[in-house]
C-alpha cells in the first residue's frame, strides 16, 4: 500500500532507490529534525543516509521489507547525528560581532527569525508525532499531495466518509495541542 | 473547545478549500491558522524532498564517473539505481500497470470532457450557453467512456519500443533543420491519441503532448522517437506547458467522475531530467490550458470552475486565484512581460487582469454575446491579441484586437465555411478569397476554432479549427496557407509554433504532425 500511494504521488521513478526515497525520505527528515532543528542541516543528513544506503554491500538495503529498510534508514540516521554533534563539538566558535556587517542582509536571513520560524513549527511538528501514523498518511496525502478526500479513500480502500472523519479528528487534536500550548505559554 | 472551533468531517473539505485558497492573507481563525500552517509545515517538507533528490542525483552522478575510472561495474550499479526519467523509460508498463491498479480500474471511468465537446454540445441543442446545459450534455455523452477506453487500450501496447540508450530529458539539442517545403510533414507522432496539447520544448528539439489517455508523451521533433511517458496522471490531461528553461513542464487536465457528475482535476509540475513531480491545488474542476509564465516564475491554469489560477512555480503556492469570470474559463496567455494574462470564458467574455493584484484591467466584448471564446493567445511583442470564437450561434472566427484600448483590429473568417461535412474531402471551402472582414457581430455559421497561436516574430498566425489548420498574416491581412487534413482527425485541438517558427506542431484526435511551415 505505501508503496503504490508513494508512486501515485510523488517522486515517482520505479527504481529502487527511488522507490526507497519516496517512501522514506520525508519521514527520515522528520526524525533527524528531532535531533538537528536545523531544516537545512537535516537535509544535509537526509542526503548523506541514502548515499550511505547506495554504499553498503551493493545497495543491499532496497531488497529488504520497508519496515526493515526504514530501520536502517533510521539507525544510519542517528548515527550521523552522533557524528554532527561531535564534529560540532570540535568546531571552534567566532564571535558573531566580527562578521555582523555582512551576515544577513535580508532581515527573513536572521538567527531572530529562523529561530522564530523554527519554534512556530515546533510544536506542529511536535503534535504531528503524537498522531496515530494512519492520520499522518492523511494530512500528508491531503496537505502535501493535495489530494481530495475522495481520492485518498481510493488509495487508502477507505470510504470519502471514513476519511473527512478521520481527517476531522487529526485536526481537532492537533487544534487542542496548540490550545494547551497557547495556555502554557500564556501561564509563563 | 468551542462548537465553532471544532472541525466536522461534514465541512472539513470546504474549509480546507478556503483557507488553502488564499494562503497570503492573515488566518482569521483558529481553525484557519492550523490549515495554514499545515499547509506550510508540508510545503516546506516538499520543497526539502526535491532538493534533497537534486543533491541525491548529482551525488550519484559524481560518485558513478568516479567509479568509472577505477571500478566500471560499481559505477555502473549507481546508475542503475537512478530513475527511470534518467535512464529513459524502461518501465513504462509496469507503471501504466500500477496506475490502473490504483485509480482507473477501480473508479468509474472518467468521462471525456474538452472544448469541442462543449460546442458540440451547444450545436446538439443546448439552449442556453449557461453552465447548467453544458453540464447536463457533458455527463450525458454516450460515447465518453468508451472513447476514454480506446484511448487507455491503446497506450498500454506501445507503438514505439523503448531506447536501449540511456539519456536524459532534458532538452540540450536543437530544432530540426527546415527541409521541404511549406506544407510538408516533418513527423507524424503515432505512440499517443486524443492528443489535446503540444508544445515544443525552448530549444525546438523536443515536444511534449498531452492526451485523454491520461498521459504526457515527450518525444523528438525530428524523428518521432518517443522520449519518456509520463502517466502519473489519474484523470485525462488536458494541457501540457514548458518552462522556459526547459527543465520542468507543467500537466494538468481533469474528468468529471461517474453518474454523479463528481468533479476532479490533476495539475503536476514535474522535473524533466529527475521525474520528481509536485501536485498544484486550487481549483474545484478541471483545467484548460496551464500556461507557464515568459519569465519562469508564475504557472497559470484555467478551470472550468469558473476561475483562473496562479501558482508560484519555484513553491507551488497559489499566489492568485481570478474571480472576474461567471462561467467556465476556457483559455488563458500571459502578456509577454509575465504581469498580465489575459482569459477569457463560455460567455464570450474576455478579460485582462493584473496577476499582482488580480484586478481587471480591461474586458473585451468583441465577440458579442452568443457561443463560447475557445481560445485565446497574446502576441509575442505584446502589441495585439489573438482569440478566437465558435458555438452554435457564433461564427467560428479568430479576433484581432488591441489589448490597450480593446478596440478589434480585425476578424478573420478563414475558418467559417469549413463546416464538418467538408472535412473527409481534405481542404475545401476555404473562404481565400476574402478572409478578413471589418469588426462585425458574429452570425453564425461553424463550429468553432480550437487553436490559435502567434508566430515568435508577430507575422502570423495559425489556428486551427474542424480539422483545417491554416495560417495567415495578421499585418497584411493575407491568408498563407491551409494545410492538408489529417485522416481522422476532423478536430484540430492544440497548434504551437517551434521556437524559431519553422514548423508548426498539430495536435488531432488522431496523431500529432509536425509541419513544415516556411517556404
Amino acid at each position: 500500500m505505501q508503496q503504490r500511494l508513494s508512486q501515485s504521488v510523488s517522486h515517482s521513478d520505479d527504481t529502487p532507490l527511488a522507490r526507497c526515497y519516496a517512501l522514506h525520505a520525508i519521514p527520515l527528515l522528520a526524525y533527524i529534525r528531532q535531533y538537528v532543528p536545523s531544516r537545512e542541516d537535516a537535509e544535509d543528513l537526509v542526503v548523506e543516509v541514502f548515499i550511505a544506503a547506495l554504499e553498503h554491500k551493493g545497495a543491499s538495503i532496497f531488497a529488504l521489507s520497508e519496515r526493515e529498510q526504514l530501520g536502517w534508514l533510521r539507525r544510519v540516521a542517528y548515527y550521523k547525528c552522533v557524528d554532527r554533534y561531535r564534529r560540532l563539538a570540535h568546531q571552534s566558535t567566532v564571535p558573531l560581532e566580527d562578521h555582523v556587517q555582512n551576515l544577513f542582509e535580508e532581515e527573513r536571513l536572521g538567527p531572530e527569525q529562523v529561530t522564530l520560524r523554527h519554534e512556530e513549527q515546533a510544536w506542529l511538528r511536535l503534535g504531528l508525532s503524537q498522531l496515530p501514523e494512519h492520520y499522518q498518511t492523511i494530512l500528508r496525502l491531503r496537505f502535501a499531495n493535495g489530494l481530495r478526500c475522495s481520492e485518498i479513500g481510493r488509495l487508502l480502500k477507505k470510504s470519502d466518509g471514513a476519511i473527512r472523519v478521520a481527517l476531522s479528528r487529526a485536526l481537532n487534536t492537533l487544534r487542542e495541542i496548540s490550545r494547551k500550548q497557547s495556555e502554557e505559554q500564556n501561564d509563563e | 473547545m468551542n462548537d465553532d472551533e471544532t472541525f466536522t468531517p461534514e465541512t472539513i473539505e470546504e474549509l480546507i478549500d478556503q483557507h488553502t485558497s488564499s494562503p497570503s492573507s492573515q488566518p482569521t481563525s483558529p481553525q484557519a491558522s492550523i490549515i495554514q500552517e499545515l499547509q506550510t509545515y508540508y510545503e516546506a517538507d516538499q520543497r526539502s524532498a526535491v532538493r534533497m533528490w537534486e543533491r541525491l542525483v548529482q551525488q550519484t552522478k559524481l560518485k558513478a564517473s568516479d567509479n568509472e575510472i577505477e571500478k566500471p561495474t560499481a559505477g555502473e550499479s549507481i546508475m542503475q539505481q537512478m530513475p527511470d526519467s534518467i535512464k529513459n523509460r524502461n518501465s513504462e508498463q509496469e507503471n501504466q500497470e500500477s496506475l490502473g491498479q490504483m485509480g482507473a480500474s477501480s473508479t468509474p471511468m472518467p468521462r471525456r470532457i474538452s472544448r469541442r465537446t462543449l460546442v458540440a454540445g451547444l450545436g446538439v441543442g443546448a439552449a442556453a450557453l449557461g453552465t447548467a446545459a453544458s453540464y447536463v450534455f457533458l455527463t450525458g455523452h454516450p460515447q465518453s467512456s468508451s472513447q476514454a477506453g480506446t484511448a487507455a487500450t491503446a497506450t498500454a501496447t506501445p507503438t514505439t519500443a523503448p531506447t536501449a540508450t540511456p539519456k536524459t530529458i532534458a532538452p540540450t539539442g536543437t530544432e530540426p533543420a527546415v527541409r521541404g517545403k511549406l506544407g510538408d510533414i516533418l513527423t507524424t507522432y503515432k505512440g499517443q491519441v486524443k492528443t489535446v496539447d503540444a508544445r515544443w520544448s525552448p530549444d525546438g528539439s523536443l515536444i511534449a503532448s498531452a492526451s485523454d489517455d491520461k498521459t504526457v508523451h515527450i518525444w523528438e521533433a525530428a524523428n518521432g522517437q518517443e522520449v519518456f511517458v509520463y502517466a502519473k496522471h489519474t484523470d485525462q490531461v488536458n494541457s501540457v506547458d514548458w518552462s522556459p528553461d526547459g527543465r520542468w513542464l507543467a500537466s494538468g487536465g481533469g474528468a468529471v467522475l461517474g453518474n454523479v457528475g463528481q468533479r476532479n482535476y490533476s495539475i503536476h509540475v514535474w522535473n524533466t531530467s529527475t521525474g520528481l513531480a509536485r501536485k498544484l491545488s486550487g481549483p474545484k474542476d478541471y483545467i484548460h490550458p496551464i500556461r507557464w509564465s515568459p519569465d519562469g516564475k508564475y504557472i497559470a491554469a484555467a478551470s472550468n470552475d469558473s476561475k483562473a489560477y496562479v501558482w508560484e512555480a519555484a513553491s507551488g503556492r497559489l499566489v492568485r486565484t481570478y474571480t472576474g469570470h461567471t462561467d467556465a474559463v476556457t483559455g488563458l496567455s500571459w502578456s509577454p512581460d509575465s504581469k498580465r494574462i489575459v482569459s477569457c470564458d463560455s460567455r464570450t467574455r474576455v478579460h485582462i487582469w493584473s496577476v499582482a493584484t488580480g484586478q481587471k484591467i480591461l474586458q473585451y466584448l468583441g465577440h458579442g454575446n452568443n457561443g463560447l471564446v475557445l481560445a485565446i493567445d497574446w502576441s509575442p511583442d505584446g502589441k495585439r491579441i489573438a482569440s478566437s470564437a465558435g458555438g452554435a450561434a457564433t461564427d467560428a472566427v479568430v479576433n484581432v484586437w488591441n489589448p490597450t484600448n480593446g478596440e478589434t483590429l480585425f476578424v478573420y473568417q478563414g475558418h467559417v465555411n469549413n463546416s464538418l461535412g467538408t472535412i473527409s474531402s481534405g481542404r475545401s471551402a476555404l473562404s481565400a478569397s476574402l478572409p478578413f472582414l471589418p469588426a462585425h457581430p458574429a452570425s453564425g455559421s461553424g463550429i468553432g476554432v480550437f487553436a490559435v497561436a502567434w508566430s515568435p516574430d508577430n507575422t502570423r498566425i495559425a489556428s486551427g479549427g474542424n480539422g483545417l489548420l491554416q495560417i495567415w498574416q495578421p499585418t497584411a491581412q493575407t491568408h498563407s496557407f491551409t494545410f492538408p487534413a489529417i485522416e481522422g482527425a476532423p478536430f484540430i485541438e492544440g497548434v504551437a509554433w517551434s521556437p524559431s517558427g519553422a514548423h508548426l506542431v498539430e495536435a488531432t484526435d488522431n496523431h500529432t504532425v509536425v509541419w513544415q511551415s516556411k517556404a
